[in-house]
């Protein structure tokens, strides 16, 4: 069950989220990731992400002696991962937290927050950042046997980039006409040698326009950067592959999967990366993944021994287990989620007119519909930015409570036009969602303000808001967990505004002149504290526009029955990666084990 | 033999014009058929590859005609909006919802019947009335609570049975088929039990004062052969009825064991489908739940007559 509504994160680009039981020892402030920043981009990538060593694949030993085989449990709370292929993937938090299990990344974010090469063995960017070259780690086989080479991840990259969903994401990189049909364009990818290869950055995909990204390397952390076994792309592309039957090169290999109930993955037994003492990973032999859409019912199920581990944003749920110590929490506020109510800003009517939307905002008593809806447990938000992101304020100067001007507003805008403002919001059918619903309603409706609720299964709501349904005007919507401002390009830039009727990645069609120059300026910008600076400019504007309707910053928690290895995944050049790299609620499973 | 053939010919003509509804009702209530059938967020290509495979760019009945065809080979389409093959999806989740409807309509019979026959023998006496009561309690509790306590009570507190259930064929393991299967049914089977006894109370308390009941008591025949053989068997058509009845409410209700047991089951899934606008999943289902009640109701239709002598006898004379 969850809190505001409507899942509508896709894994397009690595982020990061925090850990509770971590903070103190390894969670970054915004310096740390801003260090980690300069480091990546302005040292120059050569030292982070130089070449290995010889013993590459082994890294730290998890925390405690870990218990080798067994099967795990995992209970998550929806399906809408659809065809497994990286092209087609509508990825919510739980689709990537299995998509991980057999899909490997070109790239992983590490404890600091920096990206760290994964499958690849480097990823270094030229002078200027216009141009990534990928070297990939030699001996790496797809679970069909097949061997990852630069063939193979251009063949990936160049399907996934040309997918719906993901091409939005990197328009920014060059495209070419394709050899087979020159009326189609494909990534600008040029291979190197048998492992190397480059990829080239150009101004809304144009190859003449060299684009400087600095921060490119995180976006092959993300769905971008699986990798898939080009013989099961290809048969599922020919119809003859299923492509609910994924082939990647990751710990897991799949068993069986049956949409809505549950997708089991068996361990790999030849994968490619061990601990420091030479087990082979995965330790577990196998993990079943449940899909339990209720939290209550998932969070039963976890105390009656049927799961082993539960991923919830319902704070109630988490509020629940607090104080169970047989059931630890990793609990993750950071970089993560904003649960707000979103805009349909393309279309005609009040919502245009900024006094209605700063209206609609003051009439919320964020604090009370926090504590009436969400246990009290997360705090109020004032901006797409959580706490740690790039942008971030504690101030950004957005409207107070103050439901006597909001209604003010809106009779000054009724008078002025003759138009009775109601709003038509459409949220997801999970319990949570209809009371925060059911509340804007009421609060609206103390302002003047009619609304009517649409309650939408899930996936049909984030393809009502993808393609712009003239049906609603306001979404519940919970979305941009990550680092940077430059993650969120694709989320608020009036380029991904597609017309309603059209698939948009900017789901509430937000087209202002200001923060379009400003994420153009962020993309190309090297200097964090330059970046930052241009972050809170937009975070000012939102609040000043009232693009958004901010509620609170979301907070999972992953609870689990003493499973061991969580937030322990190893680097292959040592150290660990960042649990959440894309998306809270994920921990990755490469080294967890079983409670002994 | 004639009437038999009248009611299968009503079988399949209630079964098209069913069918056809839902099929006309979820094209038509549809923005874009061919995006929803090709599960929304997908390249042009495929809508066209969709719009291709299911004829929709055929006049409405004809791509009724070319379902109903599919149909008959058992070839119910491939839902896009779950990547998974509407047929795997009946494989998959069908035996749930069986088993759960099952062992529902055995715990409602197991409880009926005795409490029904009793109440009546025993009627206004005190365990009549408190299992009036029991029964009135049982079916004021909506079963969306009971669900919830039962998981409560017997999953998370008492860790006795599963909260969250799995499929286990009986012929695998029936011990832990008793275990998955036996508080979703239950959650069910109460409420079925608290109908079917206050339907079989009534009758059997009308029963009870027929003259062949009193000519058999005349004949010094015991109590219990009087109950259960002679009034009973006058008194079963309701329930029997009630039974055939509440197949498709069985369904229904499925929904919340389903859920809330997190068992998923096709009546799961048939809310999935309306919300998130699947309609081949839809249709598939609509069928496969017109044709189990019809012919429910067909084999209960014919059953009366070898219930009740009576209604073989009016039949026979045409």
């Amino acid at each position: 069950m969850m809190f505001v509504a409507a899942l509508a994160a896709f894994g397009l680009i690595a982020g990061a989220c925090g850990d509770k039981k971590d903070d103190a020892e390894t969670a970054p402030s915004g310096t740390e990731a801003e260090s980690g920043t300069e480091t990546t981009v302005g040292d120059g990538a050569a030292d982070t992400t130089a070449a290995p060593e010889e013993e590459a694949t082994t890294t730290a030993a998890p925390e405690a002696a870990p218990t080798i085989g067994g099967k795990l449990i995992v209970a998550g709370e929806a399906e809408v991962a659809n065809p497994w292929t990286p092209a087609q993937m509508q990825c919510d938090s739980y689709c990537q937290m299995r998509a991980r299990t057999f899909f490997d990344p070109l790239v992983v974010v590490d404890q600091d927050l920096q990206p760290q090469p994964f499958l690849a063995e480097s990823v270094t960017p030229n002078d200027d950042f216009t141009e990534w070259t990928v070297k990939l780690r030699e001996g790496i086989t797809f679970h069909d046997g097949l061997p990852l080479d630069a063939d193979a991840a251009i063949k990936n990259l160049r399907a996934t980039g040309g997918g719906l969903l993901v091409a939005a994401a990197v328009k920014d990189v060059a495209q070419v006409p394709t050899a087979a049909d020159p009326t189609k364009k494909e990534l600008k990818i040029e291979k190197v040698d048998d492992l190397t290869f480059t990829i080239f950055m150009g101004k809304d995909g144009n190859p003449d326009q060299p684009l400087s990204w600095p921060l490119f390397a995180y976006y092959l952390g993300g769905q971008l950067g699986f990798m898939a076994s080009p013989a099961w792309l290809d048969a599922v592309a020919a119809g003859t592959g299923k492509p609910d039957q994924p082939v990647g090169t990751g710990p897991f290999v799949f068993d069986s999967y049956a949409p809505g109930d549950k997708l089991v993955v068996k361990k790999n037994p030849s994968y490619w990366l061990t601990d420091a003492d030479g087990n082979t990973l995965p330790y577990l032999d196998e993990i079943e993944f449940r899909v339990i859409p209720d939290s209550q019912t998932r969070g039963d199920a976890l105390r009656a021994g049927d799961v082993n581990m539960i991923a919830t944003s319902d704070a109630s749920v988490i509020a629940d287990f607090q104080d169970a110590a047989e059931f630890p929490i990793v609990e993750q506020s950071e970089y993560g989620e904003t649960s707000y109510t979103m805009l349909h800003l393309s279309k005609a009517g009040p919502l245009q007119d900024q006094r209605v939307r700063c209206a609609l905002d003051q009439a919320i008593d964020k604090v009370d519909l926090i504590d009436t809806v969400a246990g009290g447990i997360v705090d109020p938000a004032n901006g797409p930015f959580s706490p740690g992101q790039e942008g971030y304020l504690e101030d950004n100067g957005e409207l107070p409570y103050d439901p006597d001007a909001a209604k003010a507003a809106i009779d000054e805008y009724e008078a002025e036009t003759g138009t009775q403002v109601s709003i038509i919001y459409s949220t997801t059918t999970a319990n949570t969602s209809l009371l925060t619903a059911q509340y804007v309603q009421d609060a609206w409706a103390q302002i003047g303000v009619d609304t009517e609720i649409a309650q939408i299964e899930q996936s049909k709501l984030i393809n009502n808001a993808l393609f712009g349904d003239p049906a609603f005007d306001a979404f519940g919507w919970r979305n941009h967990a990550g680092l940077f401002v430059d993650q969120q390009y694709f989320w608020w830039h009036g380029s991904a505004a597609t017309p309603d009727g059209g698939l948009a990645l900017n789901f509430g069609r937000l087209n202002d002149p200001v923060i379009n120059d400003l994420l153009d300026q962020s993309r190309v910008e090297a200097d964090a504290d330059a970046r930052r600076g241009i972050a809170e400019e937009i975070n000012k504007q939102f609040a000043k526009e009232c693009w958004i309707l901010p509620a609170w910053y979301t907070k999972w928690g992953v609870i689990h029955d003493g499973v061991g290895g969580i937030g322990n995944s190893p680097l292959p050049d040592g150290g660990t990666m960042r649990d959440g790299a894309g998306f809270p609620g994920q921990v990755w499973l490469t080294a967890a084990f079983l409670a002994s | 033999m004639r009437y038999a053939l009248q009611r299968i010919a009503q079988f399949f003509a209630v079964f098209v014009l069913v069918t056809f509804l839902v099929f006309i009702t979820t094209r038509v209530g549809s923005k874009d058929p061919a995006r929803d059938l090709a599960g929304g967020t997908v390249q042009q290509e495929l809508v066209d590859q969709v719009t291709a495979r299911y004829h929709l760019d055929a006049p409405l009945p004809i791509q009724y005609g070319y379902w109903l065809k599919d149909l008959v080979t058992f070839d119910f389409g491939y839902s896009y909006a779950q990547s998974q093959n509407v047929t795997d999806m009946f494989k998959q989740r069908l035996p749930n919802t069986f088993f759960i409807s099952f062992w529902a309509i055995l715990i409602g019979l197991v409880l009926a019947v005795p409490i029904g026959v009793y109440s009546a023998y025993r009627r206004d006496g005190p365990f009549d009335r408190s299992l009036s009561f029991a029964s009135f309690g049982a079916l004021s509790i909506p079963a969306l609570v009971l669900a919830v306590l039962l998981r409560y009570v017997f999953a998370v507190k008492l860790k006795w049975l599963p909260a969250d259930s799995d499929y286990i064929a009986p012929w695998d393991n029936p011990w832990e088929h008793f275990r998955n299967f036996f508080l979703p049914s239950i959650t069910l089977g109460l409420g079925l039990a608290a109908v079917w006894s206050r339907f079989l109370r009534a009758d059997m308390a009308l029963t009870l004062q027929s003259d062949f009941i009193m000519l058999a008591r005349a004949k010094g025949m015991s109590p219990q052969r009087v109950l259960w053989r002679h009034a009973l068997r006058s008194s079963i058509l309701s329930l029997i009825t009630s039974v055939a009845l509440q197949m498709s409410g069985l369904i229904g209700g499925a929904v919340v064991a389903e859920q809330v047991f997190a068992m998923p089951g096709v009546g799961d899934r048939l809310v999935f489908a309306v919300q998130g606008n699947d309609l081949l999943t839809l249709q598939a289902i609509a069928a496969v739940l017109v044709a189990i009640v019809v012919f429910v109701n067909l084999v209960v239709d014919l059953l009366y007559s070898v219930v009740d002598p009576r209604i073989r006898h009016v039949r026979a004379l045409g």
